[in-house]
Parts: C-alpha cells; sequence; structure tokens
C-alpha cells in the first residue's frame, strides 16, 4: 500500500527573518504615518476653526462674518482662542456687533487690484463704521489719510442709506484708498443701542450690513 | 478562521480609534490657543504702557497701530492695569454715543463693558479688585469705614488693559474727543 505525503516547502531561517522584519518595518512606517494623519487633522481643524471660525462660534451673513460670543467671558474655546491668537481687542458683543469680511458679495477675494461698491441702509439711531486693512490687520498707507468712515463722517444719501467705493484710483464722494494692499478685509462695526438690543432685534441686525459689489479689476 | 475574525475585529478598533485620536489633539490644540496669549492684545500693549496710568494714545494711522485690525474710527484711552499691589479705581464720563469703556483680560475677554447713551453723559467709577482672595477683608468697605462717596461698581480681575474708545465724528469733534480721553483716569485706590 502507497503512503501519500504532504511535503511542507521550507522556509530558509534567513526569509524567514527578511519577512518579519518587513512586517515590522510597514507596521511602523502605517503607524508613523497614521500618527502623522492623526497630528495634522487634529492640529489643521483646530486652527481652522479658530481662525474661521464654524457655525459653533460664527454667524455668516452674505460675505460677513461674525464672532458671536466675542469678547463675552463665557464665550466657547475657538472664540477665546481667535481673541487671544489674533491679538485685537474686540468689542463686546453684548454691546457691539463687529463684522469683518475677506470676500465680496459674490463670494470671490477683496483684492486692492479691483474696485467695490459698499451700499448699505440707513441704521436708524446707531453709530456704525467702516475701515479697510490688508489680510494682517495693518492700515493701508495712502496720501488722502483715509482709513475708515463713520455714521458721522460718511457722506449719507437723502435717504440715509450710503455708498463707500474702494478702489485704487481717486474718486470723488466716499472713497477708501486701497492701492498696493493685496488681499483686503473689511471690519462693519455697529454699537448697540444704549439700551441693548433683544434678541431678535439682534438677529434682525444683519440686515443693515452693506454689501460689498466689485465693479472691475485691472 | 477566529485567529482572522480577531484581527478584523482588531483593524476596526485601530480605525476608530484614528478618528478619536484626532478628536483628543483637535481639544489640546484648541485649549492651548485658547491660553496662548503670547500674541494677544495684552501682550503687545503692556511693555508700551505705565501700569495703573490712562495714557492716550495716538491717532491710528499707518506706523501708529499698536494691534491689527485696531480701527481709525476711533482715539483710544488705555490703561495698563495690575492690582498686585492693591485695588485699582477707574473713572470716566463717556459724554455721548459711542464712547465705550471696556476692561479686558489678557486673553483679551471682556471683564466689564459700558456704552453711552445718546446725547447724555454716562459717568463711570470703577473699583477693579484682585481676582483671588488676598485683600477680602481688608479693604477699608470691609472694615466697616464708610465710603463718604457714592459705591463705585467693582470688578474682580488681576491684571488687563483698560480702553476708553471716542469715536471719531470728524474734525471738527477730534479736539473735543481728546479732551474727554485725557479725563479718563486710574490708578491705585486711597483710602
Amino acid at each position: 500500500m502507497a503512503t501519500s505525503e504532504i511535503v511542507e516547502p521550507t522556509i530558509s531561517p534567513l526569509k524567514s527573518a527578511l519577512r518579519s522584519l518587513t512586517a515590522t518595518v510597514t507596521r511602523i512606517i502605517a503607524l508613523g504615518l497614521t500618527a502623522i494623519m492623526v497630528l495634522t487633522s487634529g492640529i489643521y481643524s483646530s486652527r481652522m476653526m479658530i481662525n474661521n471660525g464654524s457655525r459653533i462660534s460664527t454667524d455668516t451673513y452674505g460675505p460677513w462674518v461674525h464672532w458671536r460670543h466675542a469678547g463675552q467671558s463665557g464665550a466657547d474655546p475657538y472664540t477665546r482662542a481667535h481673541i487671544a491668537k489674533g491679538g485685537s481687542l474686540q468689542l463686546s458683543s453684548d454691546a457691539a456687533g463687529v463684522f469683518q469680511a475677506n470676500s465680496d458679495s459674490a463670494g470671490a477675494y477683496l483684492h486692492s487690484s479691483c474696485d467695490y461698491l459698499i451700499e448699505g441702509p440707513y441704521p436708524a439711531g446707531m453709530w456704525w463704521s467702516i475701515a479697510v486693512f490688508d489680510k494682517r490687520g495693518k492700515l493701508i498707507a495712502n496720501d488722502a489719510a483715509r482709513y475708515a468712515f463713520t455714521s458721522d463722517t460718511v457722506a449719507a444719501n437723502p435717504d440715509g442709506s450710503y455708498i463707500i467705493t474702494l478702489g485704487r484710483d481717486a474718486r470723488p464722494g466716499n472713497w477708501l484708498p486701497t492701492g498696493g494692499a493685496g488681499r483686503l478685509t473689511l471690519v462693519f462695526t455697529v454699537l448697540d443701542p444704549a439700551t441693548g438690543l433683544s434678541q431678535e432685534e439682534r438677529t434682525e441686525r444683519h440686515k443693515l450690513l452693506p454689501g460689498i459689489r466689485r465693479e472691475n479689476c485691472s | 478562521m477566529r485567529q482572522r475574525a480577531s484581527n478584523t475585529w482588531m483593524n476596526w478598533r485601530f480605525l476608530a480609534a484614528i478618528p478619536a485620536a484626532a478628536g483628543v489633539v483637535h481639544i489640546l490644540t484648541t485649549l492651548i490657543g485658547m491660553n496662548d496669549t503670547a500674541d494677544s492684545a495684552y501682550t503687545l500693549l503692556k511693555p508700551a504702557t505705565p501700569v495703573n496710568k490712562m495714557a492716550v494714545l495716538p491717532p491710528i494711522a499707518p506706523g501708529h497701530q499698536p494691534l491689527p485690525f485696531l480701527s481709525p474710527d476711533a482715539r483710544y484711552a488705555i490703561c495698563h492695569f495690575d492690582t498686585a499691589s492693591g485695588p485699582v479705581t477707574v473713572n470716566a464720563k463717556l459724554p455721548d454715543h459711542g464712547w465705550t469703556l471696556g476692561i479686558f483680560n489678557p486673553d483679551g475677554s471682556s471683564a466689564y463693558f459700558a456704552a453711552a447713551s445718546p446725547g447724555r453723559a454716562t459717568a463711570i467709577a470703577l473699583t477693579i479688585v484682585p481676582a483671588d482672595d488676598r485683600f477680602m477683608g481688608l479693604t477699608p468697605e470691609a472694615k466697616g469705614i464708610i465710603n463718604a462717596g457714592q459705591a463705585p461698581l467693582t470688578v474682580a480681575a488681576r491684571e488687563g488693559l483698560i480702553v476708553v474708545r471716542a469715536p471719531d465724528r470728524g474734525m471738527a469733534y477730534r479736539a473735543e474727543s481728546e479732551a474727554g480721553l485725557a479725563q479718563a483716569s486710574c490708578g491705585p485706590k486711597s483710602y
């Protein structure tokens, strides 16, 4: 009677050691890549939410971003980190609305190579201001020494509404020079009346925000 | 077969741990950012402002802009206060709408904020006391000594900035705004 034997392939000890080494190195590389992915995604998502805001901390009205709890003692961690990191002195959102825009109403970045028209309604009884900065928050040097308009200094239309132009070349009316600044940031500040605003009035306040329309670019 | 199932389960557990670990990193980064005051307004202004003394800043312009996004739509008087050696008093008159007074903690959060009413001057009298209990029971008021004047508001804060803001109402009002800011004061409380 013939017996059949299954012959196991023999693996040399060297090959076995090589396979084991390769597996270990692969594991180490995979763990390293995973650790990098974990760190990158954790840090990046946090930085994004601190720098640009999110639904947790900001309200967005067209191009305008408002940090909901800016300056409040009970602000969320993202707002507190944004304020601490940004180096700005934000008016408390309990008493003022501070809105920032880096883009026009169509969503394109504001840039000094373009001219813009900022049109706003009449904010009855409220003090407001609009100022233009470069993307790092620095004022843009210009011969006219114009950096901002307020409800007291703007030349308003007969119905109280106003039009402000942003551009490199001088224009009649409410012109804010932007020459050579590159990316721009607009800050619109509106102070609440001394009697304060109800929650409904505060949510309606965004209707006072001006639109930002790009005219032309060169 | 059992070994294979166990390995698969281990992989799922490992995959589930990745977003959880990223979440932990996210939270830690946010908490570090919240407490990192290296670039805060307080850190930037501290070396340039005297302690417990109100200073009127020159008009904000390129080259004279101590903080990013500090708007030239207003003039500012700033006091860097420190209550390490005792309470600090703050007095200011906010003559009209747009004038504000804010007390900011080193991380930029607001400890106190007041805004003037339209057409009516608002007088602010504040005492900033240390946020901890070092001075608890040691002030004359706490010892029962009657304060002859009107009792000021009390704000608890260790150190920070007091900012009086006068809105820019145009050239004709600039001297008036500057005079109003110059009247604002802060200093160690005397008994």
